[in-house]
């Protein structure tokens, strides 16, 4: 004889996605600077973004609504089809 | 139900002595033609007939429906025409069609209940012979494997044992709500799945609620997935806080909940089951777990479990989710983004103003003395301190206002590098009195607690609540 147990997860099947591979090199690229909104994140960001820049690099800037909640759809878009890579970042 | 044999069949019980009485009943019928005994307790019973089938599983009795003792059923052309339970003389004529039946006994005596339908019995029966309808899967655990271990090798808990989800238990847990189990409650993060009534019930029965506290369960599941809780952002936090439950309304009563001595400790099991349940939904179905999704740097032990009820046994005391909005003697929960307890120790306090500016000197220290408007908390009054207050004729408006006026303090004395600290809030604060906490909700006043000692609490917030227009506490009537 034998009991069941009900699943009590979401039973969602577990796929290991891949992340989209680093470039070899950041010329030509469009970097994008994610501020999550948290205490001075800007401060960090506008660091980040002056030595990028230095750099001659190619920079679009992003913010988000609140740290404490997931970065909304259209922001997550935009920076896939504006951007090459992303920095998210966050300061404290 | 499977085609059935033409003629009557009986059933009974030997612990039934209406079944004891109609014994020479059930032999005249026999004598008679066609008739099946079936005995749930004793195949040895009735006395006085041969070929009783032995029903100790139940199963027949379960798949007649069978409610009382002794049942008298004409089986004709394969099905079932007519019943009778108990013994009424008139109605064993009639359905079995002989007459003189039971000569000597009474008119009329009524049965007893079927043993089918004992709780706990029935739910094992409907999950043993009913028809399957669960869409969760189902792990086979043989007799040799403990299915508590199980259970604790799947990551199903919270790190401590759960009540194993059978399926009769899973069938008891839904009887406590009317909603379909293919209901989709909500959507819970981070992995956001479509959570159903029947993931919420099998949680329930591992967290050890009873079918009663499913409306406050689903609730309290409910309350959580509003947008303004941010529940993914309470779960991520580095922060030390989780879902704190506080419940108010006559449901709180009806399912033995404890607003006294201990309330926010051990001992109460719908305490301490309904808040475990949400946080093992988080957990089993969004997916949050710590050290993963959760980055909390401690956590706080209230992410087992943090569920209370409110004292509203004064009918001077405007509760805490009528103050939110809801109707008087409506049930609701409130969520709170919190965390452990810090208590306030103050035995000589004898003016409601002094003991409102005693609570504030602790008030202000949440988080850090030199932080402001950043997260919200929860105030627990003793039924002592509050008698201190309703001697001065303070509700809860005077009790607020109070709270807030002594908790708000001169800027300069809290920004960035005032008094030698270099935590603090911004220097444009410098000019203004600063609030500690929000007008609105940033202090949520409740009472509760045992009946002696001059001592309050504090229930510590997120600072996820300094985004006030965004994330707040939430408040859900049900």
């Amino acid at each position: 004889m034998s009991t069941v147990l009900r699943d009590p997860t979401s039973e969602a099947p577990t796929s290991a996605r891949k992340s989209v591979p680093m470039p070899d090199d950041l010329n030509g690229k469009t970097i994008a600077l994610l501020d999550i909104s948290k205490e001075r994140s800007d401060e960090f960001i506008d660091y980040l973004e002056s030595r990028f820049t230095a750099q001659g690099m190619k920079i679009k800037r992003y913010r988000k609504a609140s740290n404490s909640k997931p970065a909304a759809p259209d922001i997550v878009q935009s920076i896939v089809k504006e951007a090459d890579v992303a920095v998210v970042a966050l300061a404290d | 139900m499977p085609k059935q044999q033409d003629g009557l069949i009986a059933v009974v019980k030997r612990d039934c002595p209406t079944c004891e009485l109609v014994q020479p009943v059930l032999k005249q019928l026999s004598d008679a033609g066609a008739l099946t005994v079936y005995s749930q307790d004793d195949p040895t019973f009735p006395d006085n007939l041969d070929g009783v089938i032995d029903d100790r599983s139940l199963e027949q009795s379960f798949r007649h429906d069978i409610e009382f003792v002794p049942t008298l059923i004409r089986v004709e052309n394969g099905k079932e025409t007519s019943r009778t339970f108990g013994w009424n003389r008139d109605e064993w004529q009639a359905v079995s069609g002989i007459n003189k039946l039971g000569d000597g006994l009474p008119e009329n005596q009524p049965g007893c209940g079927s043993k089918s339908i004992e709780p706990f019995i029935a739910e094992k029966l409907e999950a043993r012979y009913g028809e399957k309808t669960f869409t969760s899967k189902g792990h086979d655990i043989s007799d040799w494997h403990d299915d508590v271990e199980y259970a604790f090798d799947m990551g199903w808990t919270d790190g401590l044992p759960i009540v194993p989800p059978t399926d009769d238990r899973i069938i008891r847990m839904l009887q406590g709500t009317d909603r379909d189990p293919n209901e989709v409650v909500g959507i819970v993060p981070p992995d956001l799945i479509e959570c159903t009534v029947e993931k919420v019930a099998i949680n329930a029965v591992m967290a050890g609620c009873k079918p009663e506290y499913m409306p406050v369960v689903l609730a309290c599941l409910e309350a959580a997935l509003l947008p303004k809780f941010a529940l993914h952002g309470v779960l991520c936090t580095l922060n030390f806080a989780g879902p704190v439950i506080v419940v108010n309304g006559p449901i709180t009563k009806a399912i033995g909940m404890n607003a006294k001595g201990n309330c926010l400790g051990q001992g109460n099991r719908a305490n301490a089951t309904i808040g475990r349940a949400l946080q093992l939904i988080v957990r089993n179905v969004g997916g949050g777990r710590p050290q993963e999704i959760d980055r909390a740097v401690f956590g706080n032990p209230g992410k087992y479990t943090y569920c209370f009820p409110e004292d509203e046994t004064d009918e001077d005391w405007t509760p805490l989710h009528v103050a939110r909005g809801c109707k008087p003697g409506s049930n609701a929960v409130t969520l709170h983004h919190g965390h452990g307890l810090t208590g306030i120790i103050d035995h000589k306090a004898r003016t409601a103003d002094e003991l409102a500016r005693s609570m504030a000197m602790q008030l202000v220290n949440e988080g850090h003395p030199k932080l402001a408007e950043k997260a919200n908390v929860i105030l627990a009054i003793s039924p002592e301190h509050y008698r201190v207050f309703q001697k001065d004729g303070w509700g809860r408006a005077e009790i607020e206002e109070a709270l807030h006026k002594y908790t708000t303090r001169p800027g300069k004395d809290l920004i960035r590098g005032a008094q030698g600290i270099g935590e603090g809030i911004g220097e444009e604060n410098a000019d203004r009195d600063v609030p500690k906490y929000w007008r609105d909700h940033g202090i949520l006043v409740v009472r509760c607690g045992g009946p002696a000692g001059q001592i309050s609490a504090i229930i510590g917030g997120w600072s996820g609540g300094r985004n006030r227009e965004e994330i707040q506490p939430v408040t859900l009537e049900f």
